[in-house]
């Protein structure tokens, strides 16, 4: 509990690279993303996802299409635009290198 | 029997008990505030209701149509709390508030209530103490080592900036400068206390429809009273401080009656060639710098305690402290020699003025 409280910040300002990753592996809807992110430390909720896909999505990060589904309405499918995909790769770089400089400094 | 009412959510229309309603109704109003600056707003706000209904639709069957408060409740917290513009700005200036009080202090002169240059006053402003606490200590440490006081001063009147500008002065106080800062300051305590009521707030509107429309649970008290657990130990801290003030009053009645009557305490004389007006300034000046900050902890519990205004949280300090000196100095007198060594003496003391005085001075008749 007390590691959770700790590291809530680093969760929340990774939590938009988490989503680069997980709509760049193929088209989901945000029920999938509440269910992939579930079992895992990025767990989250429809509150706090709903205004960060928006906002992905006005910086062009991510785009949407409507696809009908066999239960209810129509759902919003994203997937990752060329920019969404350039960012995820300049912070998949910039991670490696954080990464880097956190274990040269223990030396 | 209880009500229902249809509502509309995403191009369906779902029935709510009136508690179930008022819920979804907080909630809804809650995001629109929340996203009000949001471009997309409507269509988040669309989307929301959309996730609301596939979750309510979990608790309908053939053989239930009215979702109850309880499943609201259970829909909502699920979906969790809206979170406003989730963009660099605030994020930064939540790192900013990261201490819990605001921007970074920062060390100026303060020309407002500045004797000299304002040194003081800055250091007050920067250390969060009282200035006449700085300037005691600073006077007091000038007695001991003018030449080191003098020269810092000067140095300091020279090294350190004055706050000239409005954002300087609030950097001295460590106070938000602009309004934007107000307000994040504002919303990063107003989320701390939505946070704590949650679930007071929860049961309070399960209890039912009777709740008064804009008892909302967005309306955040500014100073909430205190709890009755809190006011326990406060009312315990504040009896141990005054006892510690009546304690430390009596020492200093102590001291200073050895002083006067015997010129020393517990046989130690002070420096032989420091004369006895500089020796009993000194002991007011050290009482002083002493029991300040206890007393204002005392007045800030017995605020607590009473839930009070300052000055009536003075008033009990007084009264307490009085009746506690009487308490203690009857103890002392009772069981410890030296104290009622030194009572004796003062009243001989006091009669022998008396008897000296009685022809010459009115007064000291009118009271025998």
């Amino acid at each position: 509990m007390e590691q959770n409280d700790q590291f809530a910040g680093l969760r929340k300002g990774l939590l938009e690279f988490a989503l680069l990753r997980l709509i760049g592996a193929g088209k989901v809807y945000a029920g999938d993303i509440l269910a992939r992110l579930e079992p895992t430390p990025f767990a989250t909720q429809e509150g706090t996802l709903y205004p960060l896909l928006s906002k992905m999505r006005r910086e062009e990060l991510v785009d949407y299409e409507w696809q009908e589904s066999s239960a209810g309405p129509p759902r919003k499918y994203y997937q990752l635009t060329d920019k969404g995909r350039a960012r995820y790769g300049a912070f998949t770089a910039y991670w490696a290198a954080l990464n880097q400089t956190l274990s040269d400094l223990g030396q | 029997m209880d009500r229902v009412i249809t509502v509309n959510l995403a191009g369906n229309a779902y029935q709510l008990e009136d508690a179930a309603y008022s819920a979804l109704k907080d909630y809804l109003d809650h995001a629109e505030r929340s996203l009000s600056v949001n471009p997309d707003r409507d269509e988040i706000l669309h989307d929301l209701e959309q996730a609301i209904a596939d979750r309510l639709r979990g608790y309908l069957n053939a053989h239930k149509s009215v979702v109850t408060g309880v499943e609201m409740t259970q829909a909502l917290s699920a979906m969790g709390p809206v979170e406003g513009v989730p963009e660099a700005p605030q994020a930064a200036a939540g790192a900013q508030a990261e201490d819990g009080w605001g921007p970074r202090r920062r060390l100026f002169r303060l020309r407002d209530g500045a004797v000299f240059a304002g040194v003081c006053t800055g250091l007050a402003a920067y250390a969060r103490l009282d200035v006449a606490l700085v300037r005691v200590g600073v006077v007091v440490g000038a007695l001991f080592a003018p030449w080191f006081f003098v020269v810092s001063y000067i140095v300091g009147m020279f090294a350190i900036p004055s706050a000239n500008t409005s954002e300087e002065w609030s950097a001295a106080h460590g106070l938000p400068a602009t309004a934007q800062d107000v307000i994040n300051a504002g919303r990063k305590r107003f989320e701390e206390l939505s946070d704590k009521d949650r679930w007071p707030r929860w049961t309070r509107w399960q209890q039912g429809p009777q709740r008064p429309a804009q008892a909302s649970q967005f309306t955040a008290p500014l100073a909430p009273p205190a709890g009755f657990f809190t006011r326990i130990s406060a009312g315990v801290f504040a009896l141990g401080l005054s006892v510690a003030g009546a304690a430390a009053f009596l020492a200093f009645l102590f001291v200073l009656g050895n002083l006067v009557l015997n010129g020393a305490v517990f046989g130690y004389a002070p420096l032989v060639d420091m004369p006895l007006w500089l020796t009993l300034l000194l002991l007011v000046i050290a009482f002083g710098a002493l029991t300040t900050p206890l007393q204002a902890m005392r007045v800030a519990a017995y605020e607590t305690v009473a839930g009070s205004g300052r000055q009536q949280a003075q008033a009990m300090d007084g009264a307490v402290a009085m009746g506690l000196t009487l308490i203690l100095g009857w103890a002392a007198y009772q069981v410890w020699p030296q104290a009622r060594e030194l009572m004796d003496q003062a009243w001989q003391a006091f009669q022998l003025w008396q008897s000296a005085h009685a022809d010459t001075s009115g007064w000291a008749v009118q009271l025998t």
